[in-house]
């Protein structure tokens, strides 16, 4: 679903900022991307989304490159970033209808899709309202749902779970599982190692760009929990050793 | 006083991005190194259109004083600098103090720091100041040095007025803030507050114009310099201790005058901040009702949706559309006054009777002045903001987007070009050659500055704002968009009146300056589905 190869981004600085990265995201995986502030995580995300443009290495999305067929791969993808900053003019219904506009989604279709999520959740009876007035956590459904209506095949979440509530949070994770079953393929960003332990199916952890672990959880992890795997990792990194790379076949 | 400056300095760094200029390190939002290129050619185009302006003013204003100084009243370009110069910090303190002080989205920051509120809007006051500056020292300095260097004053004088130059915009200022505060305070009442603000801002400019036009016109007034001079000393004391201070000299005057301003300024500011809070507050809020019940749904096509997105996004920020709309409004003032007034008007404008033969010649004029000051995309980039990830990541081509950003721009002003030139055509009864020219050279002037502004802010983009009075009124694309819809006018003007006028008729050359603009917007249009795709996909 998601091809990752030699993946590496820099900003104006000299500095990269993701760096040979190479990861492959299947169909059913739901992929967490963990790394400290500044590792890398967002620029990759953004690049995945077509946001950034990177310099060298190739990401393909149902087997099209982002860099060539932008707009294909643009199609089958749903991006939310770790801040929702939305069309704040717009009330909900707006945004949602416009989201479903630039998917070239049918009028029955829309109608149905957004049936479904805003009830899911809870969100029906804001629709109507300008987003200005809506929550952080309103603001990260709306986003989450105008992600969904379009049935995406690949879902890139930078940090997901922030601001949401306990229910919706729960919502999302059973709706990624639900997605995942029909073979979708999600990779996610988030700093809450014990949801990343409990609901990925793979997981990678990033760290000054490069990847420094990635592969199976299960088989990742180990003996050990995630958050003792990523302590380790980050102090390698902070005493100045090489970040063996772990990964599973 | 240290913490409004250091507020103040904060918010100069963030608005104007002095960091970036001064190549502070950026991380991984850029380089230490400044990026001269860009900062070089905007530098360069700014200097340019500096120079033409101050160089015009200086004409106007050494013409001006020598037929003053022919009749012994070389003394009146000194009341005429600091009234025309208040003047024009009034209204454009009126388009910008709503959005400078309600509408800057770093109060919750601001009012949580251990400042006094007074602190925190003296600062945002002094911003204002700071932004309209320009305006003061731009209208002022050129009849001050003029009439320096003709009264052979000595460098006491121009001591004198460089100090007060910065002390002019302040009780205009003042005043303009006082009606944001009025209408702020009344707008938060209102469900659409901000369409309120717009509708009065435009209202109130539309009176003080009138206002002035009808003072202008006024023979019975005109008829006593000593009594319009009386008028102005009793309605606007600081030009009087301005006069005084200036053409004495009297330092005394001038330092009443620098304290009256300044203290008109800092009484009001500490006043305002009683207020200030719960008008902010009232005016932020937004009404939720949470009652909504999902109807039935319309799909319409991507560049539908994109232009309608384009209008809420602009109907929905009064100071874009003060900026953007008020050629329009006055283009169909002026054209329901052509109704009225018939062939006099050009001649009543501009005060020249001879000109009331070209009547169709100035209305033209006037069309293509107020379309290309109508440019809604010299900023449609930077106003995307942080929201600019929506349409990356959408599955919608650059070209697109573009296409319903100019289409917004085209939906503001041509339709009210066709009407108007309708209107024109009826009161100024031009022929049908004429109606042609007066509707279709403003419009192609309309779509080529569409383009050009599109181009302009690709290029030069301001994505991270705290309020949309940064990006409107003071960013690099703005400036970089009027010089060019300047030179763009000012070139043909130049050129007919130098080398062609006694060749072809300005028919003819109308038609084919709408020919060449035609395709330069063409070969620009190119360059947007080029290089500017590129440029966008470059933003982050």
């Amino acid at each position: 679903m998601l091809k990752i190869t030699n993946l590496s981004k820099s900003y104006k600085s000299s500095q990269k900022a993701v760096d040979d990265l190479s990861l492959t995201v299947e169909a059913g995986d739901i992929f967490g991307f963990i790394g400290h502030n500044g590792a890398g995580k967002t620029t990759t995300l953004k690049c995945i989304a077509g946001i950034l443009p990177f310099e060298a290495g190739e990401i393909f999305i149902d087997g099209k490159s982002i860099k060539t067929q932008p707009i294909e791969c643009k199609r089958v993808t749903a991006y939310i970033p770790d801040s929702p900053d939305l069309y704040e003019y717009l009330t909900g219904i707006q945004y949602l209808s416009f989201i479903a506009d630039v998917f070239s989604l049918s009028k029955r279709d829309r109608q149905e899709a957004i049936a479904r999520y805003a009830g899911l959740f809870e969100l029906t009876g804001n629709l109507g309202d300008i987003i200005s007035s809506y929550s952080h956590g309103m603001k990260q459904k709306l986003a989450l749902i105008s992600a969904l209506i379009h049935r995406p095949k690949l879902l890139v979440l930078d940090e997901p779970f922030v601001g949401l509530d306990p229910k919706a949070a729960f919502t999302v994770k059973e709706e990624m599982k639900a997605m995942c079953a029909r073979g979708c393929g999600i990779f996610f960003s988030t700093h809450v190692l014990e949801v990343a332990e409990k609901l990925c199916t793979k997981v990678a952890i990033i760290q000054r760009g490069r990847l420094a672990a990635c592969g199976e959880t299960a088989q990742i992890i180990g003996d050990n929990s995630l958050e003792h795997l990523f302590m380790e990792l980050i102090q390698n990194g902070k005493n100045g050793m090489a970040l063996p790379m772990r990964e599973t076949p | 006083m240290s913490k409004v400056l250091l507020l103040t300095k904060t918010s100069l760094r963030n608005q104007y991005g002095l960091n970036r200029f001064f190549g502070t390190n950026l991380g991984n939002f850029g380089s230490g190194r400044p990026p001269w290129l860009k900062l070089s050619l905007a530098a360069l185009v700014i200097g340019l259109g500096a120079a033409v302006v101050f160089g015009l003013l200086f004409t106007f204003w050494s013409l001006q004083g020598g037929a003053l100084q022919r009749y012994g009243l070389l003394y009146l370009l000194l009341m005429q600098a600091v009234l025309l110069s208040s003047l024009v910090c009034l209204l454009t303190g009126i388009l910008s103090a709503p959005g400078q002080l309600f509408f800057s989205h770093d109060y919750d920051l601001l009012l949580s720091l251990p400042v006094r509120t007074s602190t925190v809007l003296m600062s945002k006051m002094t911003g204002l100041l700071l932004s309209n500056l320009v305006f003061a020292i731009m209208l002022a300095l050129p009849p001050l040095v003029v009439y320096g260097y003709k009264s052979n004053a000595g460098p006491r004088f121009y001591l004198l007025a460089v100090a007060a130059l910065p002390f002019i915009p302040l009780v205009p200022l003042t005043l303009a803030a006082l009606f944001a505060l009025l209408t702020g305070g009344i707008a938060a009442r209102f469900k659409r507050s901000n369409q309120y603000i717009t509708n009065v801002a435009f209202i109130l400019l539309l009176g003080l114009m009138a206002s002035f036009q009808a003072l202008a016109s006024n023979r019975a007034a005109a008829a006593s310099l000593d009594k319009a001079l009386d008028a102005i000393r009793t309605w606007y004391p600081p030009a009087r201790l301005f006069f005084d201070g200036l053409k004495g000299p009297s330092l005394l005057s001038l330092l009443l005058f620098m304290a009256l301003s300044l203290a008109v300024f800092v009484v009001f500011s500490v006043f305002f901040a009683r207020s200030f809070k719960a008008i902010l507050s009232r005016l932020t809020a937004t009404s939720a009702k949470a009652n909504y019940k999902l109807k039935e749904l319309t799909a319409a096509s991507v560049l539908r949706a994109l232009y309608m997105k384009e209008l809420r996004g602009y109907l929905s920020c009064p100071i874009y559309v003060m900026n953007t709309f008020f050629g329009m409004v006055l283009l169909t003032v002026f054209s329901v006054a052509a109704l009225c007034f018939g062939n006099t008007l050009t001649a009543r404008i501009f005060q020249q009777p001879v000109l009331a033969h070209a009547a169709p010649l100035g209305a033209m004029l006037v069309a293509v002045f107020t379309a290309v000051i109508s440019c809604t995309t010299a900023v449609t980039i930077s106003l995307e903001g942080r929201s600019l990830w929506v349409l990356k990541s959408a599955p919608v081509g650059p070209l697109t987007i573009f296409k319903g950003k100019v289409l917004l721009n085209l939906s503001t002003t041509w339709p009210l070009i066709a009407v108007n030139s309708v209107l024109l055509a009826l009161g100024l009864r031009m022929d049908v050659r004429h109606w042609l020219l007066i509707w279709v050279l403003p419009s192609v002037y309309a779509l080529f500055v569409a383009v050009a502004g599109l181009l302009i802010n690709l290029h030069f983009p301001k994505l991270e704002f705290k309020s949309p009075y940064v990006v409107v009124k003071q960013s690099a694309s703005t400036l970089i968009s009027f010089v060019v819809a300047f030179v763009s006018v000012a070139i043909p003007i130049t050129l007919y009146l130098w080398l062609v006028s006694e060749r072809l008729s300005y028919e003819a050359y109308a038609s084919g300056v709408a020919a060449v603009l035609l395709l330069l917007t063409g070969i620009l249009w190119q360059v947007a589905r080029t290089r500017g795709g590129t440029c966008f996909q470059s933003l982050y």
